[in-house]
């Protein structure tokens, strides 16, 4: 990590040192290089998994970061179009000042609104402040940096000032999830039986598809206990993978859990794994394809933009079903019905189980990021090896997205038409988006 | 002698190293017993807390004289170490006698240890229970049975007691009277949990490992497995602690309460007498404690019912609290609850014998709720004054449940870190779990189960990791001495000083029959001077240990002959002595001054009743609301407090008939009392909304009974035309139709309390009503309203200008009208939460607050009036929440819309040091106010910060802060210038009181009182209120007025409203509980 570190900043100065030469006397603005918007990318990552952010929410912290920085670099660039009209209550950001370095400011945008929307602030400011560190290496200073800075500032209050009014806090206070005593319904499941998470979350201000319930998906299937029923079937097909677990399917299973918050009981001992969660997983991705591509700080931004947005509204898009139909966890009705001690693979996330939240939002950003890089795109997608996994290889993103689809199907925690009809809604909810929002003029 | 020395000690204090030692009532002798015993624990990769979960659950102590000669040795069990077996040489000198006798079990984990005649010899055999890796050697349970020379044989196998499992301990004792001692074994169970901690009916499934909890009986000294036969649960879901013996129904036989830890409930096994138990648990106690560890039964107030104390791991400040405990939250207790697992809380727990088979449970009343990771406690005399105390041994190694350990310390990802760099990955990571010393604790019983903490006063303030823990009189001076067994430090050996001048004492030594040499499950009960003790000789207690069989009782202060001694042998026959000198020892065999004892009945005093089977059945609907879902900082509910009953002649056929409320989604019903019986009839309004009060009174003066029906709750908005109340007019037969004249309500209000009273004295009923709360937000709202009749029903609001005070006034919740300076215009008092008890005095031209009770702000449920001291001024009995809670005086809520987005937050606090801190667990706090999370990321962050560290100076400016002053329920009784506040007797104060009546029931002229209450929900981390069995006091007038103590009704349940009719010659009590049947009860004195 250090090295590479060490070896980019070589790289910016040999950059430098040609620009200078090329151009006498004129200063020549400090280049950001895109690797520094993964790195950011990367650390809010980091901190999200520290802070143990639910699913939905982390979805919330990248998109708003993101957003600042795309508004910021795309003013700049004529080819990029402004998202202002094109995002719900998003207006145009102000007008650069000509000593602004829109680039630092793009990323400064981007760690300031991430820092406001996570909370362990120290981490953030750590990372910034070794930024800057290397930035003043490179004679960043006097009026320029000052300018930056105050304009960087002016720009995380305007997108802040719009992700106050998308119900966040308003939502935090409405009624707690109410557990049923329908046999059919959600309850809170093994180990920490946790609440129900974000039960309000369809209340969300969406980004760009019309309503929460846009993308409604068709009904589950009946709750049944009859053993020759649709339902029962679907839940015995859960039973049954387990019992037949192939080692790449329970790889698949792992490798795609993205459960931030497992705990781990052992009697009086405990102790929690924390994990990136599925939109952090897709963050990941963006990164591999910007690297792989050699992707620009512009193109990069705008790639962590479109998925953002793809997962956000897919969260909500997804968590406004899932307290819809409410449905049962197979774990619960498993222990109840068929196996008592039957525990799934991956452990079950404390929310209603239709559709799968991660068929959803990998659909989704599946759809987004093709958008960008194209439909045939290789890639080994190595971002769960931090948590211990090996990497995994992919032809497209289409392919990744099935494969976090059914790997809910391998962990024990979705039945069938969760994956099927939530990689539907998320594809078609990422089409949308695609069409609705213009990040390019016509190429 | 011993007198005289502590005087000498006395005389040289100042000037010699010795004072330092008797400063204390125990002193650490171990440095001068030459007892080395050291528990040490080395965890590694393979065995340690995340491999075996028990790994810091260490070893236990013996007491007993194995050579008698009258000095009782020491045994201890280790883990990792071997076991030693110490002999007395008197004055507090020990040699280590261990690989002589022949008893160190090396290379096994052993657990706990019980001294045991098992063949009758006279002499004490040790049987030790192991437990640890299954694959290591001599893994069974040993026996090892005394030769007579201080050599021991191991004989288990023998004698079938070489059982292989996770046993934890062993109790010995006559459960069938037929004169030897059978055997029950504890076992921890290895199933894992966490996963399967809800399911239905498990502990009915035997554990097919053979792992479960066993009973074997003694067949001519070989032990036979009767586990299923005994009715012994042995599933795996068994995680035994604690085996306590005890005579739980005060029927003579032996009954065994079981500890269990995690998620399993613990059993009660009452003796059936038939050579089986039922297990009754359920039936006994209301709250039991969560991760039950070690027990002790003994008597704590001397009424010869015993009394059981469990313990927990509920650490003692609140900021431990917030930063190593872990609660459940309600949705998970719920199902916890409809799982079959009982109301199990994080918390010891204190069960006070009230009845033959009730008990009430007292722990945070006799704040001794809450003493850190307690291993086991003993109940015992230790400064013998007459009244047993409790010492608790406790301390975990490591901080198992540190939040901030928990949440960021052992995350895979650090593991993997870990793994990267280093090789012990486990051993690292159980070396960064904190790790915290405590000191153990000792409460002085101060009687009335009122427990002071006086573990530094007494020379306990050395913080150690201590479990096993056992009592004995290792010196013969009378009092019990102490000894504990500590993780990674040498053991404790502490010396009793307390001064046998002074307070007396008694050692018995008891010789039994031919199988039970010791007879163990004696029964003792001595009476002396007046006083009253009881005792028995069970050796199994607290924590893996086993206590001294000689029995010592401290007879206090003054007591310098012992009238009688009476002993009841196991099998039945008594012995009895009289006039027997105190400061000694005695030896008393079976066999003398036999007679057959008979079994006391239940005390004779107090109320009967007896339920009536064709009383009316009406069962009140609950309205399934969850407060917590929608004010989620809320420690408890306050949906639950309907439905009231009526009380009065509505079809004038000279008996008083009832009325009660009706649920939500119910209508209310009237039973109508004939000579011959009851009809019930449903009295049609309000379908959907929730009855909360009502009145009788003749509204449109035409004679008769019509009715003010109140509606209110929780679960309807303020919006909710459902809240409106109604005047319902009766047509002089008891048929009831909604008034035309509608109430001059301007917005909905959610009622709580209707009073009808003239007062403006022109002949008609006028209306006082109080508004309980906004039902959306508790904290706002709450007002109360006055409306004049016309005479005729129709009815005008007056409070602006006749009570203005009113408007605000606060979240009320009773009201009485009284005359109390007697100028013959009614006046007022009105209660409610958080607010003082209101005195509002009528002056002809309006209300006027008077300051009789500054003071008083309370949790007020209920108020009653009468003249109790016959001074013909009204006196008042108000019901509050009572003392049995972690709640105290000072005790407030801030109320604020905190975050700004629109919705009101409730954050109480308590003070510590002058500083006032959440309550709630951080996590609680953090899911309705985010913005906080920033300021407390880490769990120890959150333990250091008042609510004025959470909050700017400007938020807190704006916030409504509310402060209890006062908890207990009390009497006010009217003097020449004033209310003079009484706190009624200890039972009122076991639980909120909902419901008070007033009455002479034994007729003799003075008046009584009955009470209930009981609140179940509560947040389990603050527990519910459940310890009111409904109570009848007594009045009596001889020298000012007073109650006497309460005698209860054993009417379990949330009471929300008593009222007596008399239907000629039988009296009813007529009981209203939330969400359950009407009840009534014929009453008999």
């Amino acid at each position: 990590m250090f090295n590479e570190v060490k070896s980019k900043s070589i790289g910016v100065l040999l950059v430098l040192l040609i620009l200078v030469s090329a151009c006498n006397n004129e200063k020549q603005a400090i280049k950001v290089d895109a690797n520094k918007m993964h790195e950011t990318m990367q650390h809010l990552t980091d901190v999200i998994v520290h802070d143990i952010f639910s699913p939905p929410v982390a979805s919330r912290i990248y998109t708003y970061p993101s957003v600042g920085a795309y508004e910021i670099l795309a003013a700049k660039d004529s080819t990029y179009k402004s998202l202002a009209g094109q995002l719900h209550g998003l207006t145009p950001i102000p007008p650069i000042p000509d000593n602004v370095n829109h680039e630092i400011a793009a990323l400064q945008t981007m760690l300031l609104l991430g820092k406001t929307l996570i909370f362990s602030e120290d981490k953030m400011d750590e990372f910034i402040n070794d930024w800057h560190a290397e930035l003043d290496a490179q004679g960043w200073s006097g009026e320029e940096k000052d300018a930056t800075l105050a304009y960087a500032d002016e720009v995380k209050k305007h997108i802040l000032d719009w992700a106050d009014k998308d119900n966040y806090k308003q939502t935090r206070t409405f009624e707690k999830f109410t557990v049923k005593e329908d046999v059919s319904r959600w309850q809170p499941t093994p180990p920490a039986y946790i609440e129900a998470i974000e039960p309000h979350w369809s209340k969300i201000r969406t980004f760009v598809i019309d309503s929460a319930a846009q993308f409604t998906p068709e009904l589950p299937t009946e709750f049944s206990t009859d053993k020759n029923s649709q339902f029962f079937k679907e839940v015995m097909q859960v039973y049954d993978v387990k019992q037949s677990l192939t080692p790449e399917q329970s790889e698949i299973a792992s490798f795609w859990d993205c459960n931030p918050y497992v705990m781990n009981v052992h009697g009086h001992v405990m102790f929690a794994t924390k994990k990136v969660t599925p939109g952090g997983h897709w963050i990941g991705i963006v990164k591999t394809a910007c690297k792989q591509t050699d992707a620009s700080l512009m193109k990069s931004a705008s790639a962590y933009v479109l998925t953002s947005l793809a997962l956000a509204d897919g969260f909500i898009s997804c968590w406004d079903e899932k307290y819809r139909s409410n449905l049962i966890r197979p774990e619960t009705v498993i222990n109840k019905y068929i196996d008592e001690e039957w525990t799934p693979l991956l452990q079950t996330p404390p929310f209603p189980e239709y559709t799968s939240g991660h068929s959803v939002i990998s659909g989704a950003a599946g759809v987004a990021l093709t958008s960008i890089f194209g439909e045939s795109f290789h890639f080994v997608d190595s971002t769960e090896v931090k948590y211990g996994l090996t990497a995994r290889e992919f032809d497209s993103f289409t392919a990744a997205s099935d494969e976090a689809a059914i790997s809910r199907l391998y962990g024990g925690i979705h039945y069938m038409p969760a994956i099927e009809n939530g990689v539907t809604q998320g594809r078609s909810l990422g089409k949308f988006i695609v069409d609705h929002i213009t990040l390019k003029e016509e190429e | 002698m011993k007198y005289l020395r502590l005087v000498f000690l006395f005389l040289i204090v100042g000037c010699a190293e010795e004072a330092e030692e008797t400063k204390f009532l125990f002193s650490d002798v171990t440095g001068q017993s030459n007892i080395d015993f050291s528990n040490d624990l080395t965890f590694t990769e393979e065995l340690n807390p995340y491999t075996y979960r028990n790994f810091y659950n260490g070893g236990g102590v013996a007491i007993g004289d194995i050579n008698n000669d009258g000095l009782s040795d020491i045994y201890f069990a280790g883990n990792q170490v071997d076991n030693k077996l110490y002999l007395n040489e008197g004055s507090f000198k020990f040699k280590d006698i261990t690989t002589s006798a022949g008893v160190a079990c090396p290379e096994v984990w052993s657990t706990g240890v019980t001294f045991v005649d098992i063949n009758a010899d006279g002499y004490l055999d040790i049987y030790v229970c192991k437990s640890g890796d299954p694959n290591t050697p001599n893994r069974s349970n040993e026996l090892f049975i005394n030769n007579g020379d201080l050599t021991f044989t191991e004989r288990s196998k023998e004698y079938g007691l070489d059982i292989k499992g996770l046993s934890v301990h062993a109790a010995f004792f006559d459960y069938d009277k037929d004169g030897d001692l059978d055997c029950y074994i504890l076992t921890n169970s290895i199933k894992s949990v966490g996963n399967y901690d809800l399911i239905e009916n498990q502990r009915d499934i035997s554990d097919q490992q053979g792992g479960g909890n066993k009973f074997l009986i003694n067949n001519n000294g070989h032990f036979e497995d009767y586990t299923t036969e005994a009715g012994i649960y042995n599933s795996s879901i068994g995680f035994g602690l604690g085996i306590t013996l005890g005579d739980f129904n005060h029927d003579d036989w032996v009954d065994v309460f079981i500890s269990n830890d995690f998620f399993e409930r613990d059993y009660l096994y009452i003796n059936d007498k038939k050579g089986g138990f039922k297990e009754s648990l359920t039936d006994y106690f209301e709250s039991i404690s969560m991760g039950s560890m070690g027990a002790d039964v003994a008597d704590l107030d001397n009424d010869g019912r015993p009394e059981l104390f469990v313990t927990e791991m509920l650490p003692d400040s609140l900021s431990r609290r917030k930063t190593k405990a872990i609660y459940e939250n309600w949705d998970k207790y719920q199902l916890n609850v409809n799982n079959g697992y009982h109301n199990q809380f994080p918390r010891n727990i204190l069960q006070k014998s009230i009845t033959d088979s009730t008990y009430v449970e007292l722990g945070r009343l006799s704040d001794i709720a809450a003493t850190e990771w307690s291993w086991g406690a003993l109940l015992f005399d230790m400064n013998n004054d007459g009244l047993r105390d409790i010492f608790i041994a406790n301390g975990i190694y490591k901080d198992l449940l540190d939040r901030d350990y928990l949440t960021y310390q052992a995350t895979n990802e650090r593991i993997k870190e870990m793994i990267k760099s280093k090789e012990d990955v486990i051993t690292n990571l159980v070396e960064t779990m904190p790790s915290s010393a405590v000191a153990n604790y000792a409460f002085m019983n101060e009687g009335n189960f009122k427990f002071k903490n006086v573990g530094d006063g007494w020379g306990f303030s050395e913080p150690t990791f201590s479990n096993g823990s056992a009592y004995g009189d290792l010196d013969n001076d009378g009092d019990l001495d102490l000894v504990l067994n500590n993780i990674n430090s040498l053991s404790k050996i502490y010396r009793n000083n307390t001064d046998s001048g002074q307070y007396k004492n008694i050692s018995i030594l008891l010789k039994g029959n031919d199988n039970n040499s010791l007879a163990v499950g004696t029964k003792l009960k001595i009476y002396a001077n007046g006083r009253t003790y009881f005792a028995d000789n069970f050796v199994t207690r607290g924590f893996q240990s086993s206590v001294d069989n000689k029995v010592v009782v401290g007879l206090g202060q003054g007591i310098d002959n012992i009238d009688s001694l009476i002993i009841v042998w196991p099998d039945g026959e008594i012995t009895k002595r009289k006039n027997i000198g105190v400061n000694q020892s005695i030896e008393i065999s079976r066999g003398e001054d036999e007679a057959k004892y008979l079994v006391s009945t239940s005390n004779s005093k107090g109320v009967l009743l007896e339920k009536n089977q064709k009383a009316p059945t009406f069962k009140h609907s609950p309205n399934g609301m969850v407060d917590f879902n929608r004010n989620r900082l809320l420690p408890m509910m306050y949906s639950n407090e309907t439905p009231k009953l009526l009380v009065g002649d509505v079809d004038n056929n000279g008996l008083n008939d009832v009325i009660i409320g009706g649920g939500k989604d119910q209508y209310g019903a009237l039973f109508i009392s004939y000579k011959e019986g009851f009809k019930t009839v449903e009295i049609e309004n309000n379908p959907k909304g929730e009855t909360t009060e009502g009145v009788l009174f003749d509204a449109d003066g035409d004679g008769d009974l019509d009715l003010y029906h109140a509606s209110g709750g929780r679960f309807y908005p303020s919006s909710s035309s459902v809240l409106m109340d109604k005047i319902l007019l009766n047509d002089g037969k008891g048929n009831y139709s909604e008034s035309p004249r509608a109430l001059p309500f301007k917005s909905f209000v959610s009622t709580s309390t209707v009073v009808a009273f003239d007062y403006d004295n022109d002949g008609d009923n006028d209306l006082f009503i109080g508004e309980r709360f906004d039902p959306f937000y508790y904290g706002v709202g709450g007002s109360a309203f006055l409306f004049a009749n016309d005479g005729k029903g129709s009815f005008t609001d007056v409070t602006d200008s006749y009570a203005p005070m009113l408007k605000d006034i606060g979240m009320v919740t009773s009201a009485e009208t009284a005359d109390i300076n007697t100028d013959g215009k009614m006046d007022l008092v009105i209660v409610g939460d958080w607010m003082p008890i209101t005195f509002l005095t009528n002056t002809g031209s309006g209300f006027e607050r008077n300051d009789f009770t500054a003071n008083t702000e309370g949790w007020w449920n209920s108020i009653e009036t009468a003249d109790l001291n016959g001074d013909s001024k009204p006196d008042f009995v108000v019901g509050n929440h009572g003392l049995n809670s972690f709640f105290k005086p000072s005790d407030r809520m801030y109320v604020n819309d905190f975050d700004g987005n629109g919705s009101i937050e409730q954050i109480f606090c308590t003070q510590v040091n002058g500083k006032y801190y959440p309550i709630l667990d951080k996590d609680e706090l953090i899911s309705q106010l985010p913005l906080l999370k920033k300021k407390l990321i880490y769990y120890e962050n959150y333990a250091s910060m008042g609510i004025e560290d959470l909050f700017d100076t400007k938020t807190l400016s704006e916030t409504k802060i509310f402060e209890v002053k006062k908890l207990e329920s009390i009497l006010l009784l009217s003097t020449d210038n004033g209310y003079e506040s009484i706190n009624l007797p200890q039972q009122a104060q076991f639980a909120p009181v909902y419901a008070l009546l007033i009455d002479d029931f034994d007729g003799d002229g003075i008046l009584d009182l009955i009470a209930g209450g009981n609140q179940y929900n509560v947040k389990p981390q603050f527990g519910r209120f459940d310890a009111s069995k409904g109570w009848y006091f007594k009045g009596e007038n001889t020298d000012g007025f007073r109650f006497q103590d309460g005698v209860p009704l054993n009417i379990a349940g949330q009471i929300r409203d008593i009222k007596k009719i008399d239907l000629g010659e039988v009296k009813y009590l007529v009981i209203s509980k939330y969400g359950e049947a009407v009840e009534y009860y014929e009453i008999h004195f």
